[in-house]
């Protein structure tokens, strides 16, 4: 029997949505009545408005995704000023301030405590600069992924930009494949490093060269269910499939129809595509794809570029993150600032804005390590945008500890997670860089931490990944975290193993402190840290993980999920100040 | 023109029963909507009817349903000969709807988001573990149905005592019991949850296995 949500979609989905959305906004949220939210909170996310966790009722998140995260100039200011009108929240957070925009590792834009009367002209704003909400969340394509410097990198292979917006323009509002039976995420990678990290995504276009009737074609070969969440983790497929970038929308719509049509509807757990190609294996994957939404004959995968894999890739020779200054195939440069977690306020991004109109073209590009690079800057102008203050805390040249540093949401909003996580990370990230020596020639070393199993954070490809667990210490219930090594992707994609479990938050800095110092000790000479965990199977590595408590000091071991605000000084669920109006009037609410 | 409490008469076009209109509140989609023309007896506002065969607003896609009664508009003359023999049930019970939300992230009781992941329950010896009194960490919902007065859930977790993963089938989360009736006629049921930790005074549940 369809599920709940099927049912609610099949009511109506799509861009009927807008003008239901409209109209709750003209009379208020409360107007919604109480037996029909479920439905239209969950129709709401087609236009990327997600309904903030228990204790935040009536304020959402609004993700807006640019394809490959490129934001042409302009449209970084003008997410700034969304970020500074609208995104404020009853109580300030005490890293961030209140009004500020996460960066995400799908290259969208968060906006969090956004009030429904106020999206209309949300909406009206991102349309005048051409930037848009819709299929951001919800069961159909997503933001499309991929190289953040497509067009402007030295190492293309064969031109991702171009793709990323023609699949955007093909697939969002479009009827056919507006109602998935769940998300559909879609990676195109042109480049040798692959950033575009394809091996997570439910469809990835990855570069590759055929010998088509005695020529050598540049395209893309085509991997299909990838993904991380639900203690499910897949890499994508390889379906022996080869695209020109003439045919690879084409190929990329019969994909869609196919899990369209054959994908799970009845069980929402077991919806995405790497569970049907678990089912179907790659083989049949490739023969229903010819047989039933291809009319030419598909082409057997070409010689691809894997082996050059630098991006989240352990110890391989060349970029593992876009953070720095670069050189473009043009001669100009981008330089890629560190983001911290992603989350930069309101007033830094609105001097970022500036510093990107007056040093480079204005344009501002995301990353999938939660960063941004600014383009299209000159070599004359290097200097000075180098000395620029925002730079300072935005750095090109951050210690590896605050650049390796990813974290999700958390429960500051997020419904699925088990702990608080971006605070959490920055304080992890100081406390690292001032109390840990990095062992000589790393560089390198990546620390997501994800709330939950849903793995928002990318945890299962790091060098040290983090996920949200709770455990008793003294006696007391507290957050917690499985410490998980090894992971990353390259040539020969690892998902991190779990070799410790249910450690308290406050001893996970002096885990990965003793992890390091172990490392240093009884690595080989030069050996690196990804090398050196797959040589040791899971007992040796928890041998390795010595927990320990030290000088950090963690204010969020409570139960943050029991409270409206983990930050808030009185955070009780019931001294929440939601419901709301948009001048924060309390609203009546029977829960 | 609705009625003010019932409706009952004979069909038009063969004379037995009138025909109506009933306005109701869909299971299925949580939309208000009228039915097109149908017949019907004597059914109470509040109540819940299924129709063996409806009309998906909007849509025009045939489904089976289950409404709630909120109107009921006497028809004169209008009478569609495709409904006019549909087989209206007054379902027993009153309005509950159960749902798992956001990816297993909460059970709503009636679009109210009533029973949340991360909590830690405590579960008796064989529940989800060998352990005497098991503190179980919710990671997610799968499933969620009404059993009697009782609301059970399938769910994940895992034990952090001795870290075993495993999902159970039927825990059960809360009981509903009488509610008021509501302006519009509903009758909503009150959902009371169990505490996580009152492990003694909760119904066993059931089913439980280890993940692989």
């Amino acid at each position: 029997m369809p599920s709940d949500v099927e049912a609610w979609k099949d009511e109506l989905y799509g861009t009927d949505i807008r003008a239901e959305i409209e109209r709750f906004a003209e009379t208020g949220w409360e107007t919604i009545p109480d037996d029909e939210r479920d439905a239209w909170f969950e129709r709401f996310k087609w236009y990327g408005l997600y309904h903030q966790r228990a204790g935040q009722e009536s304020y959402f998140m609004l993700r807006i995704g640019p394809p490959g995260g490129i934001l042409e100039p302009g449209q970084f200011r003008v997410l700034a000023e969304l970020a500074k009108e609208y995104s404020t929240g009853p109580v300030p957070n005490p890293e961030f301030g209140n009004g500020w925009l996460d960066v995400t590792t799908r290259q969208a834009v968060q906006l969090h405590w956004i009030n429904l009367e106020d999206v209309p002209a949300i909406f009206d704003r991102l349309d005048e600069v051409g930037l848009s909400a819709v299929q951001a969340c919800g069961d159909s394509w997503r933001n499309i992924v991929g190289c953040p410097v497509a067009g402007k990198d030295k190492h293309e292979h064969v031109d991702a930009h171009t793709l990323a917006h023609d699949l955007h323009d093909e697939f969002k509002e479009n009827e056919a494949h507006s109602n998935l039976p769940r998300k559909w995420k879609v990676s195109v990678t042109g480049c040798d490093e692959g950033c575009g990290q394809g091996d997570i995504n439910d469809l990835a276009f990855e570069p590759a060269s055929k010998e088509i009737d005695g020529e050598t074609v540049r395209g893309y070969n085509v991997r299909v269910g990838g993904g991380l969440a639900r203690n499910e983790p897949r890499f994508a497929r390889n379906i022996d499939v080869f695209a020109t970038p003439e045919q690879a929308v084409e190929v990329a719509g019969g994909i869609s129809a196919l899990f369209r049509d054959y994908g799970n509807r009845e069980n929402r757990y077991a919806a995405r595509i790497k569970f049907l190609v678990d089912e179907w294996g790659p083989e049949k994957v490739r023969e229903v794809l010819q047989e039933e939404y291809i009319d030419w004959e598909l082409e057997t995968a070409g010689e691809d570029l894997r082996s050059e894999y630098s991006y989240n890739a352990g110890d391989a020779t060349g970029k593992h993150d876009h953070v720095g200054v670069h050189e473009q195939v043009d001669g100009a440069y981008y330089v890629g600032l560190n983001v911290l977690v992603g989350r930069i306020g309101a007033d830094d991004a609105l001097e970022l804005a500036d510093v990107a109109d007056a040093y480079g073209s204005g344009e501002v590009r995301l990353t999938q390590r939660q960063n941004i690079v600014l383009t299209d800057v000159p070599e004359a102008n290097l200097e000075g945008l180098l000395a620029e203050p925002q730079l300072e805390t935005y750095s090109p040249d951050p210690h590896p500890f605050q650049r390796g540093s990813i974290a999700c949401t958390g429960t500051e909003f997020c419904s699925l997670s088990i702990v608080e996580t971006k605070n959490r990370q920055v304080r992890f990230s100081r406390w690292l860089v001032d109390n840990v020596e990095l062992p000589e020639g790393v560089e390198n070393f990546h620390i997501h931490l994800s709330g939950c199993t849903a793995s928002c954070a990318q945890p299962q490809i790091a060098d040290v990944s983090l996920r949200g667990m709770k455990t008793r210490k003294d006696g007391e219930p507290v957050e917690a975290l499985d410490i998980g090594l090894g992971g990353g992707l390259g040539e020969n994609p690892q998902f991190a193993s779990w070799v410790t479990e249910r450690v308290p938050v406050d001893e996970v800095p002096g885990a990965i402190k003793n992890l390091l110092a172990n490392f240093e000790a009884e690595r080989e000479d030069g050996q690196s840290f990804r090398a050196f965990v797959l040589e040791r199977d899971d007992d040796e590595l928890a041998d390795l993980v010595e927990p320990e408590e030290t000088s950090y000091d963690d204010p969020f071991m409570h139960n943050t999920k029991r409270t409206w605000y983990p930050y808030a000084d009185q955070d009780a669920l019931d001294e929440s100040p939601a419901p709301a109006t948009p001048d924060g009037s309390p609203l009546p609410s029977d829960d | 023109m609705s009625s003010g409490a019932t409706s009952a008469g004979a069909c038009w076009s063969c004379s037995e029963r009138v025909g109506v209109v009933i306005t109701g509140r869909w299971q299925n989609t949580g939309i208000r909507a009228p039915t097109p023309a149908i017949t019907t007896l004597g059914h109470a506002l509040g109540q819940l009817l299924r129709l063996s065969r409806s009309h998906n607003y909007r849509t025009g896609v045939c489904l089976p349903a289950i409404l709630t009664i909120l109107s009921v508009t006497r028809l004169d003359k209008v009478c569609s000969s495709r409904w006019m023999h549909t087989d209206l049930q007054p379902q027993s019970g009153m309005a509950i709807s159960v749902r798992t939300l956001d990816d297993g992230a909460w059970i709503s009781i009636n679009d109210s988001r009533e029973v949340g992941v991360s909590e830690v329950w405590t579960l008796p010896a064989g529940e989800c573990c060998s352990c005497r009194l098991a503190p179980v960490l919710l990671e997610g919902f799968t499933d969620v149905s009404i059993d009697g007065q009782e609301v059970v859930a399938g769910v994940v977790g895992q034990c952090l005592e001795c870290g075993t993963r495993g999902s159970i089938d039927r825990l059960p989360v809360g009981r509903v019991g009488e509610g008021p009736t509501t302006e519009r006629g509903r009758n909503d049921r009150r959902f009371r949850r169990y505490a996580p930790e009152a492990v003694s005074t909760r119904p066993t549940a059931t089913h439980a296995r280890d993940s692989p």
